[in-house]
């Protein structure tokens, strides 16, 4: 009895996480608002050249994968950690720069896409490579915790039964053929999402003979989210954007 | 740490040299090919207890296989044929093992070689044939979230009479992205070799660059906590996958529960959900503060006790039971025959930890028992990883406990010639290897537990019913995209 009564201390019965919540938290991005004098540190301490210091400083958030090596480097101490955004639409709206500012995401996917797949989304998750964090993650957005079935996602065990393709991974030359034949499975209309930085540009891996770079090149993809790997609640909340709920 | 002077053979004798060491009780724990002129280098590296080894010959062209005399060498030699274009004469299985790619030229020899065409080279049939047998090929995407992989079972009726992995299809070609200047920051890169096990990558990535200083104190403690918290959210992850693939959801769901919470604690604590970050050469990133150190015991202790909860569901309930209990046996002498590491050896009677014999960071002044069963099925695994996660446990507050004030990064030196560094995973022990010549990394080898855990599964799935596979997939717990790199 006692030792029941301590256990359940330890795991309160919560239900889980409202959108507010799961929205509280924030994914932080190194961010150059002004003061720089473009030195280049910050770009060669970036182990996935992310940042551009040519023009402007600027940051490809579909390449960085947030390990803030960039901030310690600067000598005049000028990258700040900033929110980064939940999601993009487009590959190029992923770049941020002072004329750019990162900003709350926006936008949803198109209409009629929308409107035949309605509020359930069937996901298929497809691993092209991915060093299996995005794995560890998007098997939690099913926890308790997440719990995105209340929301209406769930993931399916055929592509033939999925709305969604979730692609982790860079694409690497040996999964190209099994991407792309999941692709044809899936039936249309269809959502291809990029998941981590290794979906949407190769991220660290990218520059290698056969570890490709990115989903992009091999599938059209709708929607970007970026992390190394991305929180479950940012994968959760970018899908439920993207389709205009909340 | 360095590997000194290596016991030079003549290639024609390498087997019968690595073949009269294993029959001493030594165990193959790597075998890698370093390019030289005219030839390569083949390095197989052996550990007994807490003595390494690495018997090294000149090969050019082709030399006769290891396999033939140590079984456990022969997915090293895979890989060394199709990677470096070293040839094993008188290999028994010789198909590509993890780069699957025509062209010529091969990808760890410094001339340039070609990939032809988008194509992999097509997988081989089982080598079984006959009326009523029939081969099911599964993957490389598979019905659940896990990584990719191609498995053939011959069936015949229900059971399992042959079963081949084939897999390759993560291979990044990272050993390649790890040569360069050894100034470059190499920790990024070897934590996203396997994700779920980045602090052990880096940590074997460190060791190599450090050299044999020492880091400090403090660095080596919070070390151990990364090493141990990565560990119990492993085999957490592994004890609620077990009660998903037989539908008992309700523990399935503590389970994940259990984990989440520690995961939240460490990106709280350490500012990355897998711990991503923490490790660099020299020491770790991330200083602990008092708040810190109360938070983290508190989420440990909550997952060590939330471990033998569920193992207690698992327990108590007849019909996981069942399911879990003489299910994917691994026999003693297969372990050993396969050089099988980390839970898996551990489950089927083979004592193997890097912790206890060659302990590195603190873990040679901490107290633990290393935990051994000898049945070698689902269920031994479970309880292994269970009882582990305890252990775990206890060493992270040993540490706690223990902690003064000082600093946690030092300056090192990468020393050139022929380093390793092995450091026991959530999966076992861990390999990386990397040949320094003039402040060059020459070659790098990484060698995940996985790698050679995979051919285990193989002889453990026999007799067993397909449906029962995922329950031995799960138990084993390997990375796909760690022995693919």
């Amino acid at each position: 009895m006692i030792r029941r009564s301590i256990l359940n201390l330890l795991s309160p019965k919560k239900p889980a996480e409202s959108i507010e919540e799961m929205g509280s938290r924030q994914l932080l991005m190194p961010f150059v608002r002004g003061g720089c004098d473009g030195c280049g540190k910050c770009a060669s301490a970036c182990p996935s050249g992310a940042i551009d210091v040519g023009k402007e400083w600027t940051i490809d958030l579909g390449k960085c994968i947030f390990c803030m090596d960039c901030v310690g480097e600067c000598p005049l101490s000028a990258i700040e950690r900033v929110p980064s955004p939940l999601y993009a639409l487009k590959r190029e709206d992923l770049v941020f720069g002072a004329s750019r500012p990162p900003g709350p995401a926006g936008g949803a996917l198109d209409e009629p896409t929308v409107a035949a797949l309605g509020e359930s989304v069937s996901i298929r998750e497809l691993d092209t490579g991915s060093c299996n964090g995005c794995e560890v993650e998007v098997n939690c957005m099913s926890n308790p915790y997440y719990d995105m079935g209340r929301f209406g996602l769930k993931i399916v065990a055929s592509p033939r039964h999925a709305d969604m393709l979730l692609v982790t991974g860079p694409m690497t030359n040996n999964m190209r053929k099994a991407a792309l034949d999941t692709f044809e499975a899936t039936p249309s209309p269809k959502v291809v999402v990029a998941m981590g930085t290794c979906a949407i540009s190769g991220g660290i891996f990218a520059g290698g003979d056969v570890s490709g770079e990115g989903v992009g090149d091999t599938l059209g993809v709708d929607l970007f989210i970026p992390g190394c790997p991305p929180p479950p609640e940012r994968a959760v909340l970018a899908i439920l954007r993207a389709f205009g709920r909340q | 740490m360095r590997l000194g002077d290596p016991i030079a053979c003549d290639p024609a004798l390498l087997a019968q040299y690595v073949k009269a060491y294993c029959d001493e009780g030594w165990r193959v724990v790597s075998m890698f090919a370093s390019e030289s002129s005219p030839g390569s280098t083949v390095n197989v590296l052996l550990r007994r207890g807490g003595e390494v080894a690495r018997v090294a010959s000149e090969t050019v062209g082709s030399y006769p296989a290891v396999s033939a005399l140590v079984p456990a060498a022969s997915v090293f030699e895979r890989a060394m044929w199709e990677m470096s274009g070293v040839v094993p004469e008188g290999h028994g299985y010789l198909v590509p093992a993890i780069y699957w790619r025509k062209g010529d030229g091969h990808p760890l020899q410094k001339a340039p070689y070609s990939i032809d065409g988008e194509e992999r080279v097509p997988l081989p049939n089982n080598p079984i044939r006959g009326a009523g047998l029939f081969e099911i090929p599964v993957g490389p995407v598979h019905a659940g979230v896990i990584e990719p992989g191609h498995f053939r079972f011959s069936v015949a009726g229900e059971p399992i009479l042959e079963m081949r992995v084939h897999l390759g299809y993560a291979h990044k070609g990272i050993e390649k992205m790890m040569e360069g200047p050894v100034s470059r920051n190499r920790a990024h890169l070897a934590e996203r070799i396997s994700g779920d096990n980045a602090v052990a990558h880096s940590l074997a990535c460190a060791h190599i660059v450090e050299g044999d200083a020492p880091v400090p104190r403090r660095a080596r403690q919070i070390r151990v906590i990364l090493s141990e918290i990565e560990r119990i959210h492993n085999h957490l992850d592994v004890l609620a996958g077990l009660c998903t693939d037989c539908a008992f959801s309700v523990a399935a769901a503590y389970g994940s529960e259990v984990r989440e919470r520690l995961l939240r604690a460490n990106r709280e604590i350490f500012g990355n959900r897998l711990l991503m970050g923490n490790v660099v050469p020299g020491g770790v990133r991330n200083d602990l503060s008092r708040e810190d150190v109360s938070k983290l015991e508190a989420a440990v202790m909550h997952a060590g006790f939330g471990a033998k909860k569920l193992e207690g569901y698992i327990r108590r309930t007849p019909s996981v039971v069942d399911r879990l209990e003489t299910t994917g046996v691994l026999r003693t002498e297969d372990a050993l025959r396969y050089g099988t590491v980390g839970v898996v050896a551990r489950a089927s009677g083979v004592a193997s930890d890097v912790r206890a014999e060659l302990p590195y960071e603190e873990y040679g002044a901490l107290s633990f028992n290393p935990v051994s069963l000898k049945k070698g099925d689902v269920m031994s695994r479970a309880a292994v990883r269970a009882d582990e996660i305890v252990e775990s446990v206890s060493l992270i507050l040993q540490c706690t406990s223990e902690m003064e004030e000082g600093e946690i990064r030092r300056g090192y030196e990468t020393p050139d010639g022929l380093s390793c560094g092995i450091v026991e995973s959530p999966r076992g022990e861990l390999v990386h290897c990397a040949d320094v010549r003039d402040g060059e990394v020459w070659r790098y080898s990484i060698r995940d537990p996985s790698f050679v855990n995979w051919p285990a599964m193989e002889v453990a799935v026999l007799d067993n019913i397909v449906p029962d596979f995922p329950l031995i997939n799960k138990s084993f717990g390997l990375s796909y995209s760690g022995n693919d790199v």
